[in-house]
């Protein structure tokens, strides 16, 4: 059972692991041969870099005329704890923290509906996979599956844009919502969101769901060899029942851990993705920051998203640990 | 002792080598998945290698109207300057295996020592890196990987190079965890109670034993390095003027091929790595189903 | 005679961890060996007697130094092996060697046979030439019975049976004519008919090679045959040692008695305790028994109230024989 002691634990590793993100976010920038937030900050490059403005602040703020590194490190850590990612070169006078906020709804919907999406499907999926194991129909699956799996994401959603958004136009091509539109209520304003976000959704939970389906297919194939499996069938239980009931029940759980764990592909598919439907979250300001040399952005954007993965991976972990006491058979 | 004893010893010995190889060789073909594995492969390595020899077009020059769907003389038609669509995939076959196996072959080389550093020292090494892998593990990929092209020269070298400094967790946890269980095995005990040195129970009894794990693992980071790759070519990052698969799907996207409706400069790039990632899994799960039995035996 | 291993007060305890987190409360300590003194002389098999989870394993490993005591000594020629450095401790590996218990992990299923065999050899005889080698090789196969020895160089273990794979382990522990070998249950993964063929083997082996055997198993039947001496183990505690004709002819403590089951016990209601062998009782029984008193009590139908609050104390029953249990003072 869980302690108080083994939580304690989980969270100074958590911790450690965050500071590591952190760290790395401060070092990089500095052991890279060239330094261009530096050169760049101070040569002018493009976009707003030129600005004195800017580079003034960041200057100040950031102690960056400063060569000693562990001054520079301690300002970096006090404004971290103040919220201060420091400013965009693009979006200039936006902060790098007002930037990333302003879209980050934008790729938790995508994200998070995708991910949901695709773990419920696939979950169902696996389970047909592992009923009809050694068929025709679960080899011929399980390889499309394998096959989707290693496919970049982005190509699945240029195919359904050919499919559905030029061929037929059905969807839009881009965008969050119609731009220009006034609504006149709140159901058609979520009605055009969910109008524009469903190939974006739809691409992500077509490219994560084999991830999961082959993963509960085998998951509870090896459960259903384990000895338990065969006291129940030795019951006198019916084989389906004994399949549902009793091996998807008890191979839930590692899926379920293992979409916890997986939120690393999901945030790489709703960046590409995002940027592919010129759909306006975060991943999409990646790629307008790495057009337009904005470090700070980038940074700023591969911070916020470490530690959100990282946070969420901390729960998903603790949320296993009190539930993995597995389900019994009574 | 008589030397044609010893002699014909040797004679049989040659024998029974030689039939163990050819055992190895239909076991590998005995299994549909890995027949499977091994000729695609084999068919994209060949691609790779005859590459420039087989392509149709130079790639670089154009050799036919723009946008034209596929015909006879441009069997995956042409793209926005009227170059070869099946010439472009042809000659980026090849950039895109020698990222995959070189990004592969020096995390292998990076995963396989750390891992074996932690296993043998044990103790506050193990600790240490293995929470630095950990910490790897958790930080997710994607946009590490972005930050790190963004500034580093866009040349496929910084690719191969990020890629490979990043990708090597994983297997590091693979070997450390076999060293770790394979330390414990009897033959290792038994080296060791010949006077056999540490460092040579770790090179000649435990890290041969694990080899068709790591070359399991190598197989994934294979496909894994070639679909990150076409990731960080399809944001512009890495060098976006060679000719692989990835910068095919890149100059698609900014020249909105989609919206033109252009799926056959599409479909190519994305095919081949869904159907080299198919049969490099399936090889890999066969050996994997190979060493199952190996052991049940 | 000068004996080649002497055993002083020999301790071993394991932290015995119970679920996921080391370290915690549950953690408990078995003394896998405790106090163990006895001593090996040359050209002699001793045999440990006791059963599974007594410590015998332990008590081998032990000796060939694979694992290191909480305390006590083991003298070698005189010296501590447990300070033994780099050359001693070479010279140490070539002169006493172990037969692991399980024959089908104990060689390397990637290499051939030879090489298994010949690796002594690569460490010891730096300049040996291959062929020499190779001769050494096939000499010491067929001493342990695996004739014609060319047909086995070349094989991997997957290609050779149990017994002959733990053949080719005696062969490879002998190849240097260690002064000492420890052989760890060599036969119990064995079926019946070639338990004894192996064994005798062995025996010969003492008598051709100078060699001394510390022969480890749990059935008194199988030590009889071996042994000059014997010794026997109950939870990590010598509880009689001796010339083995005395102690299979005079058993004096009651567990030795209740190996060879010649007496019966007289109180009905002891009787099952006595009688159950607890095979994997292990731990709790172990730590139980581990703080005060005779390690024997809770089974002993002899039992006295002394019994559980001290420990008794070796005493000689006759030259070479001695017992630890108060029915003896
Ligand atoms: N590495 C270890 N860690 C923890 N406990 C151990 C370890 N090795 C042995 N033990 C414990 O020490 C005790 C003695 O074990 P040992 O293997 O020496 O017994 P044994 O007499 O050889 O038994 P068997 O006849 O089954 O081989 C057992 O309780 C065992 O659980
Ligand atoms: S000391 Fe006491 S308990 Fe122990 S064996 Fe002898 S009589 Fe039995
Ligand atoms: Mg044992």
């Amino acid at each position: 059972m869980i302690t108080r002691r083994y939580l304690i634990r989980r969270l100074i590793n958590v911790l450690i692991i965050a500071y590591g993100a952190i760290t790395i976010n401060f070092i990089l920038p500095r052991i890279i041969p060239g330094n261009p937030v530096m050169t760049n900050l101070f040569a002018g490059g493009g976009g707003q870099i030129g600005n004195p403005v800017v580079i003034a602040r960041l200057t100040q703020e950031f102690g960056l005329n400063n060569p000693n590194l562990f001054y520079q490190y301690s300002l970096y850590l006090t404004q971290l704890i103040h919220g201060n990612l420091g400013i965009s070169f693009y979006y200039y006078p936006q902060t790098v923290y007002s930037v990333i906020m302003e879209r980050l709804p934008w790729t938790l919907l995508l994200a998070g509906s995708g991910t949901l999406i695709a773990a419920g499907s696939g979950i169902l999926v696996g389970i047909y996979l592992a009923w009809k194991k050694g068929t025709i129909r679960d080899s011929f699956f399980s390889s499309v599956g394998m096959m989707i799996s290693s496919i970049p994401y982005f190509w699945i959603g240029m195919i359904f844009l050919i499919l559905f958004a030029v061929d037929i136009t059905i969807f839009p091509v881009a965008h969050a919502v119609t731009p220009g539109v006034t609504y006149h209520n709140i159901f058609s304003y979520m009605g055009d969101i969910l109008y524009h976000a469903f190939l974006p959704i739809t691409t992500l939970a077509v490219a994560l769901l084999p991830i999961y389906a082959l993963q509960m297919r085998n998951t509870m194939v090896t459960v259903m060899h384990e000895d338990f499996m065969k006291t129940a069938i030795a019951k006198g239980l019916p084989d389906s029942v004994v399949k549902m009931r009793y091996a998807a029940r008890n191979a839930v759980l590692p899926v379920t851990t293992h979409v916890g764990l997986s939120l690393g592909y999901v945030v790489a598919g709703a960046l590409m993705i995002e940027y592919l439907f010129a759909y306006p979250g975060v991943g999409y300001t990646l790629f307008i920051a790495i057009q337009n040399e904005d470090y700070p952005l980038m940074q700023g954007i591969f911070l916020i998203i470490s530690l959100m993965v990282i946070a969420a991976n901390f729960l998903v972990d603790i949320l296993y640990t009190y539930l993995d006491p597995r389900v019994n058979l009574r | 002792m008589n030397n044609g004893r010893v002699d014909i010893a040797l004679q049989e010995n040659n024998a029974i080598i030689a039939s163990r190889a050819k055992r190895v060789t239909v076991a590998l073909f005995k299994s549909k998945r890995t027949t499977f594995g091994v000729a695609v492969l084999a068919f994209f390595l060949i691609l790779a290698i005859l590459g420039r020899f087989i392509a149709p077009y130079n790639p670089l020059i154009q050799s036919g109207p723009l946008w034209s769907p596929p015909s006879e003389s441009h069997l995956f038609g042409t793209n926005y300057l009227g170059q070869d669509v099946l010439s472009w995939f042809i000659i980026g076959t090849a950039t895109s295996l020698w990222v995959g196996v070189s990004v592969a072959f020096f995390s292998a080389l990076i995963g396989v020592s750390v891992g074996l550093t932690a296993g043998y020292f044990g103790k506050y090494t193990d600790e240490v890196l293995m929470r630095f892998v950990d910490m790897l593990l958790v930080i997710p990929a994607f946009p590490l990987l972005v930050i790190l092209s963004a500034y580093l020269p866009p040349t496929t070298n910084s690719t191969i190079l990020i890629l490979s400094v990043l990708s090597w967790p994983f297997m590091s946890r693979v070997v450390r965890s076999q060293v770790l269980s394979l330390k414990e095995r009897g033959f290792v005990t038994a080296s060791k109670l010949a006077g056999e040195s540490r460092l040579k129970i770790m090179f000649k009894d435990i890290l041969p034993n694990m080899l068709p794990i790591i070359f399991i693992n190598i197989i994934y980071l294979v496909i894994g390095a070639i679909v990150a790759q076409a990731g960080l070519a399809f944001f512009g990052l890495g060098n976006i003027n060679s000719i692989n698969w990835g910068t095919m799907l890149y100059w698609a996207q900014i020249e909105d091929a989609a919206i033109q409706n252009a799926w056959w400069w599409i479909i190519p790039p994305g095919l081949a790595i869904g159907i080299l990632g198919l049969g490099l899994n399936m090889l890999a799960n066969g050996i994997s189903d190979m060493i199952l039995l190996n052991q049940g035996r | 005679m000068e004996s080649i291993i002497e055993v002083r007060d020999l301790v071993k305890s394991f932290r015995a961890s119970r679920g996921i987190f080391r370290k915690n409360q549950y953690t408990q300590v078995v003394e896998a060996v405790a106090k163990v003194s006895f001593s090996i002389k040359p050209k002699e098999i001793i045999s440990v007697v006791g059963e599974s989870g007594s410590g015998k394993t332990t008590l081998g490993r032990l000796i060939v130094r694979l694992l290191e005591p909480n305390s006590g000594k083991i003298l070698f020629k005189g010296q501590d092996i447990f300070t033994l450095k780099t050359n001693d401790m070479l010279n140490f590996r070539r002169n006493v060697q172990m037969i692991l218990q399980d024959p089908y992990d104990s060689l390397n299923p990637l290499y051939s046979i030879e090489t298994s065999v010949v690796q002594p050899l690569n460490i010891f005889m730096k300049n040996m030439s291959r062929k020499t080698k190779r001769e050494i090789v096939i000499k010491n196969l067929e001493k342990v019975g695996l004739n014609p020895a060319e047909q086995f160089l070349q094989k991997r273990p997957g290609e050779l049976s149990g017994g002959q794979r733990q053949r080719v382990s005696i062969a490879r522990a002998m190849i240097m004519d260690p002064k000492l070998v420890v052989a760890d249950e060599p036969v119990s993964m064995l079926d019946a008919s070639l338990r004894a063929e192996i064994l005798n083997k062995m025996k010969k082996l003492k008598d051709t090679n100078d060699v001394s055997f510390m022969f480890i198993t749990h059935d008194i039947a199988t030590a009889k045959f071996m042994g000059d001496r014997i010794l026997i183990f109950y939870k990590g505690a010598i509880v009689e040692q001796g010339n083995t004709s005395a102690v299979i002819n005079n058993p004096s403590h009651p567990y030795t008695r209740l190996l060879i089951d010649s007496v019966p016990p007289i109180n009905p209601e002891k009787a099952r305790d006595y009688l159950s062998f607890k095979e994997e009782a292990g731990i709790e029984d172990q730590i139980s028994t581990s703080s005060a008193g005779c390690r024997f009590a809770n089974r002993c139908p002899f039992v006295m109230e002394r019994c559980r609050t001290n420990a008794p104390n070796e005493v000689d029953i006759s030259s070479d024989h001695r017992v630890s249990c108060f029915l003896y003072g």
